[in-house]
């Protein structure tokens, strides 16, 4: 009687345990289905989140090329301007000054000699000047800082508008796409205000911080009315501004601008450091 | 060595661990993963050891030490290996309270060391889990690799499967002590074991992707 009490026991303990274990497969193999449906929806995440890095390079690689054709475009036609208006004028001086002599060969001015050997040094000494700025590494072969400061000078010999170039002590190490941006957005910076600003000053600091670095231009011209900009319109902030948002967004970057009609304008870029903005 | 699957067990953990220290690391964090391992393999070989000392001490002792440990350095390994500030912040914020809930747990339950504390096992699996989801949701895509090219999906993936296995066998078991079920515990006993190889043959499959991820090494 006792022996087939405890063998009923035993097997009513093992039916139970082997409900339990059924039931407990089963939870776990609705656990792993769960998840699994988890795993799938992150793996298609993560294929969009690939698409959109691509399209996100794309966009950096068209941007850049856009960026570096439009810096050449512009340095070809500031060089263009230099050849015409100095080294044309100074060597057309030379050329007169030696017709001159020629028409008079017993009588030789000392003095015109001398002259004209100064202007044929100093359009040597542009010929120099013009030839490191066609340098086909004319950005990424200086530092931001140099290209800023060659740019500079290039408005100051254009215009009378006077620059001012502030840096840290520290020299920027950016990676090549940055620079490029970087570069190419100041440039813009610089255009504005020289096209509808009606500036006599343009100045330009880089501060260099241990993550990023910031970007001022600031000029005292006219000023504008930044409400215009609030619009969503592309219009109202113009293809320079645009294109400066544009590229300050594919490096991760801020942009801000401060200006009031009558009271300048200042504009701030804030880049993140040490990040590929598709280098 | 009597029990097979344990041996099986012990032998693709070797391996796993051999093959992970030879390999290239896409990431360092991935050296603390494979200080979780060493740890871990320290672990089973102590158990082993102590099992031919006829249980000298109890194996429940060593795993009780071993559990909250592994739980910590599940937390680094993901700490490091996301860049999420929000993950970073959640997995600072976890090791405190995981370490003042162990403790509680230790002073309510009023076992003693020699049970296995497999509240806190849970505990620690149910986290890992989350934030192995998490981080699957937070790998950066790379260009040409696919997600099951980035070793961080086969890690995640090894753990959210390993758990989802263990865990319910865990709490199933820790209800049912009463129950004295051979069937129950040997199920139990070859799941848990097979869970464990399947994990450390994902995670060879993880350090597998690692070493091809060299190449892509200046995206990271």
């Amino acid at each position: 009687m006792f022996q087939q009490n405890a063998k009923t026991l035993f097997f009513s303990i093992e039916e139970t345990s082997k409900d339990i274990l059924i039931e407990t497969i089963f939870y776990s193999t609705l656990i792993l289905l769960f998840f699994s449906i988890i795993v799938i929806i992150a793996i298609l995440k993560y294929r969009n989140k690939q698409r959109e890095f691509q399209e996100r390079e794309d966009t950096i690689k068209n941007e850049l090329i856009k960026a570096s054709l439009e810096s050449k475009e512009q340095t070809m036609e500031e060089l263009a301007a230099r050849l015409h208006i100095k080294l044309q004028q100074t060597l057309s001086l030379a050329k007169l000054n030696l017709n001159t002599m020629l028409m008079r060969p017993s009588n030789i001015d000392i003095n015109k000699i001398e002259s004209t050997k100064l202007l044929i040094t100093e359009s040597i000494k542009e010929i120099k000047d013009l030839s490191k700025d066609l340098d086909p590494k004319y950005i990424t072969g200086y530092t931001l800082e140099e290209n800023i400061a060659q740019q500079l000078q290039r408005v100051e010999d254009k215009t009378s508008i006077k620059t001012h170039f502030t840096t840290s002590k520290e020299e920027i190490n950016l990676k090549k796409n940055t620079q490029i941006f970087t570069y190419r957005i100041i440039q813009e910076a610089i255009n504005n205000s020289l096209n509808h600003a009606d500036a006599s000053l343009i100045a330009i600091k880089l501060v260099n911080n241990p993550k990023d670095f910031d970007v001022y231009v600031e000029d005292n011209g006219k000023g504008f009315d930044t409400s215009i900009l609030n619009g969503e319109s592309n219009k109202a902030k113009g293809i320079g501004l645009l294109s400066i948002q544009n590229r300050t967004q594919l490096m991760n970057g801020t942009f801000t601008i401060k200006s009031q009609p009558n009271n300048g304008t200042k504009i701030n870029l804030n880049i993140p450091l040490n990040e590929s903005h598709g280098d | 060595m009597e029990d097979i699957p344990r041996l099986i067990y012990l032998s693709i953990f070797t391996i796993a661990f051999g093959f992970g220290l030879s390999i290239y690391k896409y990431n360092k964090s991935l050296w603390i993963l494979l200080g979780l391992m060493a740890l871990g393999l320290l672990t089973e070989y102590i158990v082993e050891f102590n099992k031919h000392l006829e249980n000298k001490v109890n194996e429940n002792v060593i795993y009780n030490i071993y559990v909250p440990l592994e739980y910590i350095f599940y937390t680094s390994f993901f700490y490091f290996i996301n860049s999420d500030s929000l993950v970073k912040k959640s997995i600072k914020t976890s090791i405190p309270i995981f370490i003042i809930i162990v403790f509680t747990i230790l002073n309510i339950s009023n076992t003693n060391s020699n049970e296995l504390q497999s509240y806190i096992y849970m505990l620690g699996g149910v986290l890992t889990i989350f934030l192995s989801i998490w981080s699957l949701f937070l790998i950066k895509p790379i260009k040409n690799i696919k997600f099951i090219e980035h070793p961080l999906f086969w890690f995640c993936t090894g753990f959210i499967i390993f758990y989802s296995c263990i865990l319910p066998f865990t709490f199933i078991q820790n209800h049912l002590e009463n129950i004295d079920s051979k069937t129950l515990k040997k199920v139990s006993n070859i799941i848990q074991k097979g869970a464990n190889i399947i994990l450390y043959a994902i995670i060879i499959i993880g350090f597998i992707c690692s070493n091809r991820m060299q190449k892509h090494s200046s995206f990271q």
